[in-house]
């Protein structure tokens, strides 16, 4: 990673801090240190308001909402028996098949979509539209053609994410320079050149937002179609635990795809700050 | 001198040569009419090899149009432009361009942006890093080829640009107004370097500007346009000699005085 000081017309001074600078620099650590330290207890406290009356409410009918401690035993059960660790597997196989076949599609189409203004306007309404839409509701539709296996199930993750994905990528082409490529073409470079070269490059920051809302939406198309086809993964789980009234069962999946969310949304904003640095004022 | 009376006479000798070139922009002025604007009329003149020329003028004279013309950005509606008397028609490795903003890549380090147009062109990795480093030598920047454009000063990011312009070794260097973006200081170095540059590897500039003291300052001499339509009004002599000192040397002295006068003169003589 490139180092964030602004260089000017001499060579980077290297200037060791005075006593001042010194102090300084250590009352502002201890006060991050402190102001830090109080933000997470607050947090804690929160949480614990939080926790304690659940497990006080939940306790009164473990039906609407069960409690933290019986939801702890179920999850270790879950845990122990190996059920969960099945679970997860099942769904994040739908979920990374579905994502990655969108990821694809939709950064292809979306460069292609993005450069060329008359694919764009033949085909963007009706991509505009389709994102606009619910996708949820062509479920029924999917199972009509794919049947109840894995082949739907993976479907409904890819048209989930597909259109985010291409609408995000296509965005990261119109925010190319003219400019660079005018640069470009004064130096004769083939549109493969400057699809590679420069269009991809320059739309990647892009793509990266838009596998973060599309990892989201993954979640929820995986769950969904979980629901609809043959049971299992996480989303059959919650499907099967809710309709035998076991709370404490239901809520293992749910927090576990709560969990994999944030954890996932995570990675992107990772991958975001870092595959495309130089975006970071 | 009347060499810009008699060069069109010997047109072997001229690298670059433009010859009645028309240009105008077509676009509709409301729903139902159209508007034609003549951007240039009938523009004609010659640069000899390793001559400095620069293109003044009011705006709307033309002048980025015409340097994209020659640059191979745009088509003019007709006429030729001719380097080493070889019609040229669109972008070409003999010509490079450097334009107002530094328009680098950001994902890139500096060398390799400047290694962009040799990359482009399939050079052999060794040989590219090698040009690359002597071009960013040339513009003073041999420690700074890591940086990433976002780390670099305005000025010194517009010196990449030109070490991208000069890695491809062209004949002619196109230049679009490439100091106008930067504050006073860089700029006056920056022209004195471009001097110097233009010294050792003897290209051929044509700078578009409508900076005068800049003009006079780099120039052999001086192509001034009249606006509306664009069209070439004269061609002036700076009649300074080379090398040239620093910009605050040259502004003293009276021949410098006299050009810029004249071409002031001249820009105004058009009218508004």
């Amino acid at each position: 990673m490139p180092t964030q000081n602004l260089v000017r017309e001499q060579s980077p001074a290297t200037d060791a801090p005075t006593p001042e600078e010194l102090e300084w620099a250590r009352q502002h650590r201890r006060a991050a240190l402190r102001r830090g330290s109080l933000v997470w207890s607050l947090r804690l406290a929160v949480a614990a308001v939080l926790l304690v009356s659940w497990q006080l409410i939940g306790q009164i009918n473990p039906l609407f909402t069960s409690y933290p401690t019986a939801v702890a035993a179920a999850a270790w059960d879950e845990i122990t028996s190996g059920k969960l660790v099945t679970a997860i597997g099942q769904s994040f196989e739908i979920l990374s098949l579905g994502l990655v076949i969108g990821v694809v599609v939709g950064v292809v189409a979306g460069l292609i979509i993005g450069r060329y203004a008359l694919v764009a306007s033949s085909v963007e309404w009706i991509i505009s539209a389709l994102n606009a839409t619910p996708l949820l509701a062509i479920i029924p539709l999917i199972i009509v053609w794919f049947g109840l296996g894995l082949q739907s199930k993976v479907v409904t993750v890819f048209v989930l994410t597909v259109f985010s994905m291409l609408l995000n990528t296509a965005a990261g082409v119109h925010e190319v320079e003219q400019n660079v490529l005018d640069v470009s073409r004064a130096f004769m470079a083939t549109e493969w050149q400057v699809f590679r070269k420069i269009i991809l490059p320059s739309a990647v920051p892009f793509i990266m937002t838009g596998l973060r809302i599309s990892i989201g939406r993954a979640l929820i198309g995986t769950v969904a179609a979980e629901f609809f086809t043959g049971i299992s993964g996480l989303g059959g789980q919650i499907q099967t635990y809710g309709a035998a009234y076991e709370t404490d069962y239901m809520l293992v999946p749910v927090l576990t795809l709560m969990l994999l969310g944030v954890l996932l949304t995570g990675v992107a904003r990772w991958l975001e700050t870092t595959v495309a640095p130089w975006r970071t004022k | 001198m009347t060499a810009a009376t008699t060069s069109r006479k010997r047109t072997h000798t001229s690298k670059l040569a433009i010859e009645s070139v028309n240009r105008s922009f077509r676009s509709m002025a409301d729903r139902k009419r159209a508007k034609f604007v003549q951007v240039l009329n009938d523009i004609s003149f010659e640069m000899r090899e390793g001559e400095i020329v620069s293109v003044v003028g009011l705006s709307g004279c033309g002048k980025t149009t015409l340097l994209r013309i020659i640059g191979g950005l745009l088509e003019p509606d007709s006429g030729s432009i001719r380097v080493d008397g070889t019609p040229v028609n669109g972008p070409g490795s003999d010509r490079a361009i450097v334009f107002q903003q530094p328009s680098l890549l950001p994902w890139r380090n500096a060398i390799r942006n400047v290694q962009f147009g040799l990359e482009l062109k399939h050079t052999a990795k060794e040989v590219s890093t090698a040009r690359a480093k002597e071009a960013l030598e040339l513009v003073g920047l041999r420690d700074y080829a890591q940086y990433y454009p976002k780390q670099l000063s305005g000025g010194m990011q517009q010196r990449v640009g030109l070490a991208r312009a000069l890695a491809v070794d062209p004949q002619i260097l196109l230049m679009d107004e490439p100091f106008s973006a930067l504050d006073a200081q860089t700029r006056e170095g920056l022209q004195a370097e471009l001097l110097d540059l233009q010294a050792t590897t003897k290209k051929t500039i044509m700078f578009v500007t409508h900076d005068l003291d800049e003009a006079i300052y780099l120039s052999d001499r001086v192509l001034v346009l009249l606006p509306h339509p664009g069209r070439v009004h004269t061609i002036i002599e700076v009649g300074l000699p080379r090398p040239r000192g620093t910009v605050a040397e040259v502004k003293s002295d009276p021949a410098f005085i006299t050009a810029r006068d004249r071409v002031a003169r001249e820009i105004r003589a058009g009218g508004v």
